[in-house]
């Protein structure tokens, strides 16, 4: 699977590289529109995170060239400029996703995952770890065929989880990341506390093989025993 | 009351003294050089009569017995040394017309050639006098009414044209709102004031909506800058916390860290929302079921916040139909309703009531807050919530202004009662 | 306003004062001063005054006209220097007539007499009881004629 990152900040551009090398993508990187140009030209790739503000032109330039040349790419914009016009520009121009800065690495993780996994198979969009699969599209879960009863905030904590094998997540970023800002941080704590909880006692109570890991002081762990 | 009525009423008030006591003045000096008139007349003849009996005293022995108007008395010598001259009003019956008459008379004494004292009395006939000063007094009342109405409407007329290029000013103040362009000040006037007022008017709208334009742009910039740091510092942290060896001490520093930085994030979000709503940034609408909305959105952080054990009631009294940004309204509402679960008591109650036009989120609470500071940014009433970035009912506020919401607060029977009022389509 | 107000009534009185005084008549002799009295009983020893009248103008200055009992007018200043003698249809006493003015009058109509004899800043004026007016200057040189 090999990415590419247009990212014109090096630091922000490492640290995604990083993130997504650890879970075992190719990555390559572009720091500005030019060589951005150039490598699309050159490679094809499977997934592309496009920044919009770049040195030397508009990411969205660089969006408008890959429907030129009919490339199949799947890009994600990622922008500082949270703005709903660049946003619905984008996704007229053929993105994907859209993802605003700051982002938390999972949140990339599960997108990236989910959009690759679309393209991948056809349409089939379930995640399989061990005898756990995760059926985003259909909202439902099995463990070993069975389905698993879960509510809405329960599923929405596995789908992050499963799209996010053996990353440590933190707590706040959990709680953020499955249901947006309107969540305080200090409330967060229960609120994952409970949540995560129930979520493992059914997990166990299934027999799942992967397993939720609390680790101390910082948030959980979805483990896959080999 | 406004400048020209002010201008106006004091200008009259000082013209009805001042004409007042003019008019008076001037009535009295006319009336006492009329009466004065019939004196020295009387002085005249006083002169002639005399005059003739020192050349004739043979007159001595008649009298005026046609017209009454002069008499002779011979005077003891007594009453002669402390003779005083008197001049006074009377009356005299007229045979031919059988009344009584207004006269004024003069005595007066003078030592004829026979040696011996006379007092002369002389009376002359004041009828038409008198009928001078009733119609003198007319006049000048007359005058003084008719003079008075004409100046007060002529300098009510005269201040409205002064005033023209001041009125222009005003509704031109009224036109300029923040945050809006400067419409154009078309407002000719040859007045040096008025004309620098103009300047000094337009210059200063411009500069105060340049320097409003500067900070909305600042606050922007500032935050989108902020935000590839962020997202950096918080990258980073998530694959620290990832890497070997590290102990649970390490750990919560870590967590400690991200959390911190997580509330940067977030109040740079809101401050980002804040100066996108004010830069009006949000610009398609659509007619939106606020009431639904709100409803779902209550059900959603009801559930979230399922640890407060707040007691939410709903009246649904009508669908609330409003147009505007869809995305706003679920801020609005978010933002109203979080406010009314996180600063209410565990196990507190909220009631959302629903009319046609109108929304209001209740919850409990009994000392009342600040309602000039409540909707301020950054003010915290309750300075124990660290984790509240302060912005969320500045957020609300921001949103209504932009759709002239009215936003109102109120603290009755235990509850803080925020209400949304929206104008009528 | 008080300012005004205050204006207003100085203006008044002084208006007032200005209006107020009528001549006075009198028939008491004391009230003129000294050198009238005397030039009255020095010329017109014989006469009697019938009445005074004494006018006071604008700044208090006194003028005393002087009627007699045989009809003859002298008027006074304030100082009681006369200043005009009427003496109506009658020769006025020689006394008040400068040698000049009598010299002119002897010489040029020789059997008139002069009835008015007045004394001014300007000169004298005389009138004859020919109908004729004489103008002489302060030191009794003959200016005009006229009738």
């Amino acid at each position: 699977m090999k990415i590419l990152v247009v990212e014109d900040e090096l630091s922000l551009q490492k640290m995604v590289k990083d993130s997504l090398e650890r879970e075992h993508f190719v990555v390559e990187c572009a720091s500005d529109f030019p060589s951005a140009m150039l490598k699309i030209n050159d490679y094809d790739y499977d997934c592309i995170l496009l920044d919009i503000m770049l040195p030397g032109g508009s990411g969205l330039s660089i969006l408008e060239e890959l429907k030129r040349m009919r490339k199949r790419e799947s890009v994600i914009i990622i922008s500082a400029k949270d703005s709903l016009e660049d946003k619905v520009l984008g996704l007229d121009l053929g993105a994907d996703d859209y993802l605003a800065k700051p982002f938390h690495l999972a949140e990339l993780n599960a997108r990236v995952k989910s959009l690759l996994r679309r393209k991948q198979a056809g349409g089939d969009t379930s995640i399989v770890l061990g005898n756990l699969a995760v059926y985003p599209d259909l909202r439902t879960a099995s463990i070993g065929g069975k389905e698993l009863q879960l509510n809405r905030k329960e599923f929405d904590l596995l789908y992050y989880f499963a799209s996010n094998p053996n990353r440590l997540m933190n707590k706040t970023s959990l709680a953020e990341s499955v249901w947006g800002d309107n969540i305080d941080q200090a409330d967060s704590l229960d609120f994952i506390y409970s949540q995560v909880k129930n979520l493992r006692k059914k997990m166990k109570q299934a027999g799942a093989t992967p397993e939720i890991k609390a680790v101390y002081g910082f948030g959980y762990k979805l483990v896959l025993e080999d | 009351m406004r400048l020209i009525h002010y201008a106006n009423r004091n200008l009259s008030v000082l013209l009805l003294v001042l004409m007042g006591v003019w008019g008076t003045l001037f009535y009295f000096t006319i009336i006492d050089e009329v009466m004065d008139e019939t004196d020295d007349t009387l002085e005249n003849y006083r002169e002639i009569v005399v005059g003739k009996i020192l050349d004739d005293p043979d007159i001595l022995m008649t009298e005026d017995r046609i017209l009454h108007s002069y008499a002779l008395r011979p005077l003891s010598l007594d009453e002669a040394l402390d003779y005083k001259v008197r001049f006074y009003d009377s009356e005299v019956y007229i045979e031919t017309e059988d009344e009584y008459e207004p006269v004024r008379v003069m005595r007066s004494c003078f030592l004829a050639p026979d040696d011996r004292f006379y007092e002369l009395t002389l009376r002359i006939s004041t009828v038409e006098r008198d009928d001078m000063v009733r119609a003198i007094f007319w006049y000048l009342l007359v005058l003084y009414v008719v003079l008075l109405l004409c100046v007060t409407v002529g300098t009510r007329m005269v201040l409205k044209k002064v005033f023209v290029p001041l009125q222009r000013l005003l509704a031109w103040f009224d036109r300029v709102t923040p945050g809006k362009p400067v419409p154009p000040l078309d407002n000719e006037t040859k007045v040096s004031e008025f004309a620098k007022l103009n300047k000094a008017a337009a210059a200063m709208s411009f500069r105060s909506q340049k320097a409003y334009e500067e900070q909305k742009r600042f606050i922007e910039n500032a935050s989108h800058e902020l935000q590839t740091p962020l997202a950096i510092a918080r990258g980073k942290l998530e694959l620290l916390a990832e890497s070997e060896g590290l102990t649970e001490r390490h750990l919560q520093d870590i967590d400690e860290l991200y959390r911190t930085l997580g509330r940067a994030v977030k109040l740079n979000k809101s401050l980002l929302l804040l100066s996108r709503i004010d830069n009006g940034q949000y610009p398609d609408s659509k007619p939106l079921d606020l009431g639904s909305i709100a409803k779902e959105t209550l059900a959603d952080l009801l559930d979230i916040y399922e640890s407060r054990r707040i007691q939410a009631s709903i009246e649904d009294h009508a669908p609330c139909q409003v147009e505007m940004n869809e995305s706003l309204a679920h801020v609005l509402l978010t933002n109203l309703l979080k406010n009314a679960i996180v600063h209410n008591e565990v196990g507190g109650r909220l009631r959302l009531v629903l009319g046609k036009a109108s929304i209001e989120v209740a919850n409990s609470g009994e000392t009342p807050l600040d309602a000039e500071k409540i909707f301020r940014r950054f003010y915290r009433a309750d300075l124990s919530k660290k984790e509240s970035t302060g912005l969320g009912l500045a957020i609300v506020k921001s949103i209504c202004d932009l759709y002239g919401i009215r936003l109102s607060y109120a603290c009755k029977e235990g509850m803080h009662r925020f209400s949304l009022k929206f104008a009528k389509p | 306003m008080k300012k005004i107000l205050a204006v207003l009534a100085v203006a008044v009185a002084s208006v007032q004062m200005a209006f107020a005084d009528h001549d006075v008549v009198t028939r008491d002799e004391s009230r003129l001063p000294v050198a009238a009295r005397e030039t009255i009983k020095k010329n017109f020893p014989d006469a009697k005054i019938s009445y005074i009248k004494i006018e006071k103008d604008f700044f208090q200055s006194a003028n005393y006209e002087t009627t007699l009992t045989n009809g003859m007018e002298i008027d006074f200043n304030s100082k009681g220097d006369w200043i005009e003698v009427d003496c109506k249809r009658q020769a006025v006493p020689a006394g008040f007539i400068p040698a000049t003015v009598k010299e002119y009058v002897e010489t040029n109509f020789p059997t008139v007499l002069i009835v008015k004899i007045e004394r001014g800043r300007k000169g004298y004026s005389i009138e004859m009881n020919n109908g004729l007016d004489a103008d002489f200057d302060t030191a009794g040189m003959f200016l005009r004629l006229d009738d």
